[in-house]
């Protein structure tokens, strides 16, 4: 469907495996966030890295001078 | 005289802004962690899923457009409508996943937190990771960060609710929208939290939660 990433949280490896597979077809990025549960509270969660998965890059050229 | 029935909510999914049925007209039934039977929640369809997507890509180009200062401002909104109804959410927690109240607080005050702390990147995030880069002719040459789009978020069992908010976050902050395929295990949190950001200035749209096994989704996309 007409969806651009998956960000997949959920741990479980049979999903992620058939994503991962999916997303050579028909998706742009799939991001896997696998923590323990006692992970999730901890500042590792609160990483702006985490804002990169799902951002693209615009590269823009303007001449100097005009 | 007969005892009297509790009633029994049936939660809804969260499309497009709107708390839909699911299409499907199907429900399950939400468990706590001891097998008691909570509620019931709408059993989310491919077409639901569908629904969703197209809520979602709708919804992107106003949210993707919105100032990054205004964004930030809706998710510090956000955060201090969950503060607000913390209430209803630790009792949410606390009869899904059978946690302990001091540990349901700490889990929705740390969800709370996650909300600020991603709700101060919106407008910090293009410097850090932009640049500016050096080219060999006279021109500047600038490479900005931008929305990449429509973005499932597959949310793990536990901690329900936190788990969720943290990985919604990031995600929303630069723009995208997002769809929440939500805990199989507890789904009522979710549930509860998309009743919360409904109330939150977040256009409608830009975060839907749907509800069903995790693997069906998975084959759909």
């Amino acid at each position: 469907m007409d969806v651009n990433a998956i960000v997949d949280g959920s741990g479980d490896a049979e999903t992620g495996t058939k994503l991962q597979a999916g997303t050579a077809i028909n998706l742009k990025r799939y991001a896997k966030r696998s923590l323990a549960t006692a992970e999730w509270f901890s500042d590792k969660v609160e990483d702006p890295y985490w804002i990169l998965d799902t951002v693209e890059f615009k590269t823009a050229w303007h001449p100097i001078g005009l | 005289m007969s005892t009297r029935l509790d009633v029994k909510k049936t939660y809804k999914l969260y499309i497009g802004g709107k708390f839909p049925r699911s299409e499907s007209g199907r429900y399950l039934p939400a468990k706590s962690a001891s097998g008691e039977h909570l509620d019931n929640y709408a059993h989310a369809s491919r077409k639901d899923f569908r629904d969703a997507v197209v809520a979602a890509r709708a919804a992107f180009d106003g949210w993707a457009k919105a100032s990054a200062y205004n964004r930030g401002q809706i998710l510090y909104r956000a955060a201090e409508m969950l503060q607000n109804r913390e209430g209803e959410l630790l009792n949410e927690l606390a009869r899904s996943t059978g946690v302990s109240p001091a540990k349901a607080k700490r889990e929705v005050t740390l969800a709370i937190d996650r909300l600020v702390h991603f709700a101060g990147w919106t407008d910090k995030y293009p410097q850090v990771f932009g640049s500016v880069n050096p080219v060999a002719s006279s021109h500047f040459n600038f490479s900005t960060p931008e929305p990449t789009g429509v973005v499932v978020v597959l949310a793990p069992d536990e901690p329900s609710l936190l788990a969720l908010v943290s990985l919604i976050a990031p995600v929303i902050l630069s723009g995208n929208a997002v769809i929440v395929v939500s805990s199989e295990k507890f789904p009522l949190p979710a549930v509860t939290f998309t009743e919360i950001l409904a109330t939150s200035d977040l256009p409608g749209g830009v975060a839907s939660a749907r509800n069903s096994r995790r693997t069906s989704p998975a084959t759909w996309m």
